[in-house]
Order: structure tokens, then C-alpha cells, then sequence
């Protein structure tokens, strides 16, 4: 049983396929390459699969990725070149390796964002921007889970998880790279910063682009 | 190319507000994308229904693979977008497009709709005003695009005259490839829409219904129905002659999204050699071919390999009168095991349930159990020709018990011709004593109660069977005995469930409906009727005052008794059983006299003059 991590970017339409049918689409796409791919033992066997890191349906990946074993020693390339034709538009495997960390060591991740507007709107986003990173917290409604099954809202003050890493502003545009808290302890989903970011600006944009550019542990290194 | 990227933008800004993006989208595997300039016809193949239903049939699937294998042309796939889409898609201006280029369907040369079930009709109309074109086929006034349907439903689809150019009848295999041929003519020579459907109306299966004339008597019945230009005088549905040897896919589009059937289907037979008086498929589908075990053991191989499918399904109206079906599960089983694949087998019957048969198909997975009975006691069961016994029910059960099962669902009609409410408590009473079997089992599973589901669907009497004649019950009559049915049972292990009797009844009147029922149709659109085989979107208020509107009664079509004199809305078209079978099988149903399956006895209902060298063949002498 040899573990191998598969690397890989989701964009264009397969940024709206859903985690389930993403873990369904690539369970496929593994049968249909005819790699010894390992079953679990139990009573009822299936491939054994993991993500690291689930992506919010709408949002691009640049730096998946998923596990699988295999029953035997096959080179990265020729998983690669096997793998890939089976996967549906929008998916591109760029690397394949032996699994280094375990994706509890994830700790950040980045996101380039875009926001769009069809009129004026951006001058106004990107000064509330600026207000917003300068104060000491921001405190955004968030859901938590109290006990198994049940869920509540709790205010939460999400400054220290972000980081804004670059702003770009254009005509109608306003383009930023977010680095936010991420991993199983402290997550953050980008969706509720800019909830907060368009309640300060009191506009919203027409189009929103997100994709998570990097993925990263404690030391910013990119997860392996 | 530009114009697609400004689509694409449009999606950017909806998608990410509606339910399941991913079923407007495509991309998936298996989806086949050619070159506009390479190819002379282009086809949207349309399901009046959201992607995953329509991503589940299997009809769609071999209709997609035949015509894009053809170089010259190119099919792509059409759902009716759920409700939060369709409003985002007004809102921006999105034309309705096909999955595989984004590209607007009002473009392309033809359009084409599967009729699976009457309730989609409306859906029918609202996605080709979705498209952006005239739900009215005299409004559309080109060549292109041709709007066709077929299917079932397109056995007597007079309720949709006014709205489509031209129906298939029967198997779409040939004829499909045949009409778009002609089309390819047609659009190279420049011909006009008149001449093209005058062309089309002389290949065999091809309905064109603005070249028939209706006369109705005063008392609202049909009193003539002529063709013209040259058009014949009846139609004849197209069957394909040699099952075993015509087009199968080899691959699917593998859904993004979980479709209702997501498995590699194989279809083992066509027809059923049954004859259930009520069912409609085991008529207008006749006569009875098989395909050969190799054949499908090949399909279902490739399948599997194409798609990452991990269960097949060997499809048909009744599998298990497969006749080969042992020695195709051994074939299959020899490399399903080794690969992790299931096979799955819907439309078994209690009559040929063997030991050996349940022990192969849940070697690798166990299930549920299904059974349809259809009535509660053997005399409905005469009537309607089931043809099995309660005792072949019972031992069924008793070995499906034996084998471990816990839960068995059983399917059942409600307002089959002469029941009496001493046969709606029969249900009651064959649940109660397969409850009772569970019990004497004495190897039950410890601590393991069952679990027998009723299940009660209304009866609605459909064109080419022999009850085409019987009224429906009303909605109070069919409320008056599922009533009885819930009050008869008397333990918590039978749950009994039951369908929407205001449903069932549009469904009598659409089904047996005729022409006039068009301008009904398109204004129960306009007031908002779509997705109808949606609880939460049906509305019989809508439609019983836009009947009403329009001068329609609907208990003339659902609730009349028809005379066997009497000419039909459907009475133009073949579909090889004849009237005088129908007529004979009847008065047995009235007299509780059975007939006996194709396989044993041929009872000459005609489908085999369907064979084009004129030949019966087996099973048919």
C-alpha cells in the first residue's frame, strides 16, 4: 500500500462542482485510469480518498489536493499521464508525490480575490478596505457548533486571521490577495471577511472571482 | 467565440446564487464537444426535466452517442433549468443553451424532446420560450429550427400538436439518423419548412400533425381524422429489427452532479412478453426482442472501463424474463467480483424469483427488495392480466426473508377496472400476511423488526391497452379508497404510501387528450405551469379553470367510458397491436380471464406485422 498526494487546480466550470460531487467525480476518474488503486477491507470496500482541504463550491484551486494508495510502485509521470485525460474540464494535475505533511499541519492559506463592478463601487470598496484592516478587531457573526448536530452563531473577531497581502485597484475593479487563518484549529472562510468588507463599503460588487492561490503550514511554507 | 465568453461572465454572476451549479455548466466526462464548422447539422437533444432526471435515462444516452457519431453531426444535451436558474436566466437575459458548446439552442437546425411523462408537457413550451422561440409551431417559420419530439408519450401526443413540427414514433435508432439525413438536404438545397415536413411525413415513423385534418362529432368525441399532401393516412411506429446488432453506446456522460440512476445501464431486451392489461410500455413497446449474453456482457465491460461506473444495471421492462439471464449474470460475474462492481437488477417478477438468481445478484451488495403485485386479490390480478398468484408472492417472500432481508416495498394500483373496495382492503390484508411470514421465519434476524411498504399509485388508463376504454375513477373515489387502504391496515410494520390523486387525474386527461387540449396547454403555461411532475410546482386549480376558460371538460377525457366504435384521438397512428386485440383483451379483463405471456402463447395482438420483411418471428408464430 503506497501513499501517493495528487496535485492538482480546479478552474473554470469545475469550480461549481460541489465537494461531494467532486469526491465522487475523482473516485470515478481514478477508476476509469486503471490505477491499482487500494480498497479499503471492511464488509463494504471503497477506495480509500482524502482531501486536504475542501474548496467552497464557486471558488477556483490553485494548490488541491487529494490522497489515494495504490497497490504498487507506479513513477508520478505515468500517474499523471494516466489520471489526467480521466478528470472532466477544468481539472489539471501538475505534480505528484509521496504525501510529507499530514493535512493537519495547514495552517494558512491565500486567496486572490476579484470584485467587479458594473458601475462605480470599487473606490468606495477599496477605501473600506483600508479603514477595515486598520482597526484593532472586526467582529463577524459566525457559525459554530455547540455539541454534536447543533449549531449556533457566535460573535467572533476574525482580524487576527487575515491578512491582506496586496490591493490592486482598476477600472471597476478591485483586486486583493488574502491571506487567511485555515486548518482544522482556527478556519476562515474568505466569504465571511468580505461580508464584513461590503457591510463597511455599503455596496456589493456585481461579480465576485475567488480562488485559493496557495496553501500553506506554520512556517508559510506551501503544504506538501 | 465572444459571445460565449459574455455567457460565461452571465453564469459567473448566477451560478453561484442557484442550487447545484454544476448542472448548467456540462464539461463532464464523456460529454463530446466538436467543431461548429465541422459539422452540417446540429441537434439539441432536450429533457423536459431537471438535469438529474433527465441524466438518468437511458434513451437519451444511445440517442446522444448514435448521432454524434456521426461525423456531419453534432447532439448536444438540453435540461429544463430548476426554478432559481430559470428566474436568473430571465433576469440576465441567458438564452436556454446547450451544455456541450454554451451556445444558444434557437440556433441550432433541430430541437428535440423526449416525452416521458405527461405532466412535462408545460416544461415542454417554457423551454422553448426559454430559448427564446415561438411555442407555436406555425410561428416558427424557418427551416431551422425544426422543434421534433418522441418517446412514449408521443403515442398519442395530440395535446402538443399545436407546439411541435413533427413526431417520431417508436424506435429512434434509425429513423432519427434518417430524418437528419433529409435535413442535411433540406438545408443544403435550401428548401422551406412546408416542403421539409412534407418530405419527412413519407419516411416511415414520422409524424406530422399540421398535415392532418380533425373533425369532432357535437358531442365533443373525435369524428374523423384525414390526412393531406400526400401524408398517409396512418402512421406506423419504426422498431428496430435486429436488437442485438443496432447501435449501443459505449460510453456515457458521466453526471456532475448525482443523477436519480448514476450506473451503467445495459439493456437486455426490448418489449415485455407480458401483457399487464394496464401498462402502457408492455403494449406500444412489442414485440419481445433480446440481445445476445455476449453482447451485453461487452457493453457492459466497456462501460464500466468509459465511465468508473462501480454498478451496472441490466435494464428492460421485466429483466427477469430475460431467458439467458443466468448464464449472462455468470459472464458478468466473472470479472464485476474481481473489479468491485455491483449489479443491480430492477423489474423482477415474483413468478421467476429463484434462490439461485437472488444469490447472484447480492453476491456483491444487498438491498432492498421490490415487488409489484399491483392489486390486492387474485381476481384484479386476472383482470388486469398480472398473471402471478399470492402464493407465488408469499413464497418470494418467504425466501427473501430467508435470505436476510428485513424490508420489502410492494407496488400497488388504486382504481383498477371493477374494484371494489373488497380489493382495496386486499391490500391490506397480502401485506399483512407477508408481515405474518416475517414472524414464522425461524431464522429472523434477532431484534430486527420488518418492514413492508405499500405503495399506492391511482390507475390511469392509457392510449394502446386495453383499458384505453375505461374511465379513471374521480379524485373522491380514489380519496374514498385510500382512505380505506390506511384504515384496513392495522399494524405500524405496513407504512402505506400514496400518490396525489389530483396528479393522476391531469394525467388521465392528458393522456388521452386530443388537439383542442393545445390551447389549454399553452395558457396553463402562461399562468405558470411548469415542472408539473414536481409536487410543490403542480396546480390542478390552474388547470381546471383554464379548462374552463377554454370550453374543456377534463371528466370527458379521464372520466368517460369510451365505446369500442368510438374513434380515438390516437386512432391515425400504429403501433402494431390492433384495436380488435385491444377490444378482445377487454371483454376477458371484464370477464376476469387471463391471457397468457407471449413466451408461452401468442395471443395475436399484431406487433409482429411491425417486422419490415413482413415475417413474424419468434417469440411471435
Amino acid at each position: 500500500m503506497i501513499p501517493v498526494r495528487i496535485f492538482y487546480r480546479k478552474a473554470g466550470r469545475a469550480k461549481y462542482l460541489a465537494h461531494l460531487d467532486l469526491m465522487r467525480s475523482v473516485s470515478r476518474a481514478i477508476k476509469r485510469s486503471g490505477l491499482p488503486v487500494w480498497y479499503t477491507q471492511g464488509f463494504n470496500p471503497h477506495m480509500y480518498l482524502t482531501f486536504s482541504l475542501p474548496l467552497s463550491l464557486g471558488y477556483e484551486g490553485m494548490w488541491e489536493t487529494v490522497d489515494i494508495r495504490l497497490n504498487e510502485e507506479i513513477c508520478s509521470e505515468e500517474i499523471i499521464s494516466r489520471l489526467s485525460p480521466c478528470l472532466p474540464a477544468g481539472f489539471e494535475i501538475f505534480r505528484v508525490s509521496t504525501p510529507v505533511q499530514e493535512p493537519s499541519a495547514i495552517e494558512w492559506a491565500d486567496y486572490h480575490v476579484e470584485l467587479l463592478f458594473d458601475e462605480e463601487g470599487a473606490d468606495r470598496m477599496s477605501h473600506a478596505l483600508a479603514r477595515l484592516m486598520e482597526q484593532p478587531e472586526i467582529l463577524v457573526m459566525k457559525k459554530a457548533k455547540k455539541g454534536p448536530g447543533r449549531k449556533i452563531l457566535k460573535e467572533v473577531d476574525i482580524r487576527p486571521m487575515v491578512q491582506l497581502l496586496e490591493q490592486k485597484e482598476g477600472e471597476n475593479c478591485l483586486d486583493m490577495t488574502l491571506r487567511l487563518r485555515t486548518g482544522l484549529s482556527q478556519n476562515l472562510n474568505p466569504s465571511l471577511f468580505l461580508d464584513a468588507l461590503y457591510k463597511e463599503a455599503e455596496v456589493e460588487p456585481d461579480l465576485v472571482r475567488i480562488a485559493r492561490v496557495a496553501v500553506l503550514d506554520d512556517h508559510l511554507h506551501p503544504f506538501e | 467565440m465572444e459571445e460565449k465568453q459574455l455567457l460565461m461572465e452571465k453564469l459567473d454572476r448566477i451560478l453561484p446564487k442557484v442550487q447545484k451549479p454544476a448542472r448548467y455548466i456540462g464539461g463532464e466526462i464523456g460529454s463530446i464537444v466538436k467543431s461548429p464548422q465541422d459539422v452540417a447539422v446540429r441537434f439539441a437533444f432536450c429533457f423536459p426535466d431537471l438535469y438529474e432526471i433527465g441524466m438518468s435515462h437511458l434513451g437519451m444516452k444511445i440517442l446522444y452517442s448514435l448521432i454524434n457519431s456521426r461525423p456531419d453531426f453534432w447532439c448536444e444535451r438540453v435540461f429544463a433549468p430548476d426554478m432559481d436558474m430559470r428566474d436568473c436566466m430571465k433576469e440576465q437575459g441567458i438564452p436556454l443553451y446547450g451544455l456541450e458548446s454554451l451556445e444558444p439552442i434557437k440556433d441550432f437546425d433541430m430541437i428535440g424532446f423526449t416525452l416521458q411523462y405527461e405532466l412535462s408537457f408545460t416544461t415542454i413550451l417554457d423551454m422553448l420560450d426559454l430559448a427564446g422561440l415561438p411555442v407555436r409551431s406555425s410561428q416558427r417559420k424557418e427551416l431551422y429550427p425544426i422543434v421534433i419530439a418522441g418517446g412514449p408519450c408521443a403515442c398519442n401526443p395530440e395535446p402538443l400538436a399545436d407546439f411541435i413540427d413533427l413526431f417520431v414514433l417508436g424506435e429512434g435508432e434509425e429513423v432519427n439518423l434518417e430524418l437528419m439525413d433529409l435535413y442535411k438536404q433540406a438545408k443544403a438545397e435550401g428548401w422551406s419548412k412546408e416542403a421539409f415536413l412534407k418530405a419527412a411525413s413519407q419516411i416511415q415513423g414520422i409524424y406530422v400533425p399540421s398535415l392532418y385534418q380533425v373533425a369532432y362529432n357535437p358531442d365533443g368525441t373525435v369524428a374523423s381524422i384525414t390526412s393531406e399532401e400526400g401524408a398517409p393516412a396512418k402512421v406506423t411506429k419504426r422498431i428496430v429489427a435486429d436488437l442485438d446488432c443496432i447501435f449501443y453506446p459505449e460510453s456515457f456522460v458521466v453526471p456532475a452532479v448525482e443523477a436519480v440512476h448514476d450506473r451503467a445501464m445495459v439493456e437486455v431486451l426490448r418489449g415485455c412478453a407480458r401483457g399487464c392489461r394496464f401498462c402502457q410500455a408492455g403494449f406500444i413497446y412489442r414485440p419481445f426482442r433480446e440481445k445476445e449474453p455476449g453482447t451485453l456482457n461487452s457493453y457492459g465491460k466497456a462501460l464500466c472501463d468509459s465511465t468508473g461506473y462501480d454498478e451496472i444495471s441490466l435494464t428492460s421492462l421485466s429483466t427477469s424474463d430475460y431467458t439467458r439471464l443466468e448464464p449472462l449474470l455468470d459472464t458478468l460475474l466473472d470479472w464485476t467480483e474481481k473489479e468491485k462492481v455491483n449489479l443491480s437488477l430492477p423489474s423482477l417478477r415474483v413468478d421467476n424469483f429463484s434462490d439461485s438468481l437472488a444469490e447472484k445478484i447480492t453476491r456483491v451488495r444487498k438491498s432492498g427488495l421490490t415487488f409489484a403485485p399491483e392489486a390486492g386479490t387474485q381476481r384484479i390480478r386476472d383482470v388486469i392480466n398480472k398473471n402471478i398468484t399470492e402464493e407465488e408472492i408469499l413464497r418470494t417472500c418467504t425466501m427473501a426473508f430467508e435470505g436476510g432481508y428485513t424490508s420489502v416495498k410492494l407496488y400497488f394500483m388504486l382504481g383498477l377496472p371493477t374494484e371494489t373496495m373488497e380489493d382495496v382492503e386486499g391490500i391490506a390484508q397480502l401485506a399483512q400476511k407477508i408481515v405474518n411470514l416475517y414472524y414464522e421465519n425461524p431464522n429472523k434476524p434477532k431484534g430486527k423488526g420488518v418492514n413492508v411498504t405499500v405503495s399506492a399509485a391511482g390507475f390511469v388508463p392509457k392510449p394502446f391497452t386495453p383499458f384505453e376504454f375505461e374511465p379513471q375513477d374521480t379524485i373522491e373515489q380514489f380519496a374514498a379508497k385510500q382512505r380505506h387502504l390506511v384504515e384496513s391496515v392495522r399494524t405500524k410494520k405496513i407504512s402505506v404510501k400514496y400518490h396525489n390523486n389530483k396528479v393522476s387525474f391531469l394525467e388521465a386527461v392528458l393522456a388521452r387528450g386530443d388537439r383542442r387540449l393545445c390551447a389549454a396547454m399553452e395558457q396553463a403555461w402562461r399562468k405558470g405551469c411548469v415542472l408539473e411532475g414536481w409536487d410543490e410546482h403542480f396546480s390542478l386549480e390552474t388547470w381546471l379553470e383554464t379548462l374552463a376558460e377554454c370550453g374543456l371538460d377534463p371528466a370527458f377525457y379521464a372520466n368517460r367510458r369510451r365505446s369500442f366504435e368510438e374513434v380515438t384521438p390516437w386512432s391515425h397512428l400504429d403501433y402494431g397491436v390492433t384495436k380488435d386485440f385491444l377490444i378482445r383483451e377487454n371483454k376477458k379483463a371484464h370477464g376476469d380471464r387471463t391471457t397468457p405471456n407471449c413466451l408461452l402463447q401468442c395471443s395475436a395482438c399484431g406487433a409482429s406485422g411491425l417486422y419490415p420483411d413482413g415475417e413474424g418471428r419468434w417469440p411471435c408464430p
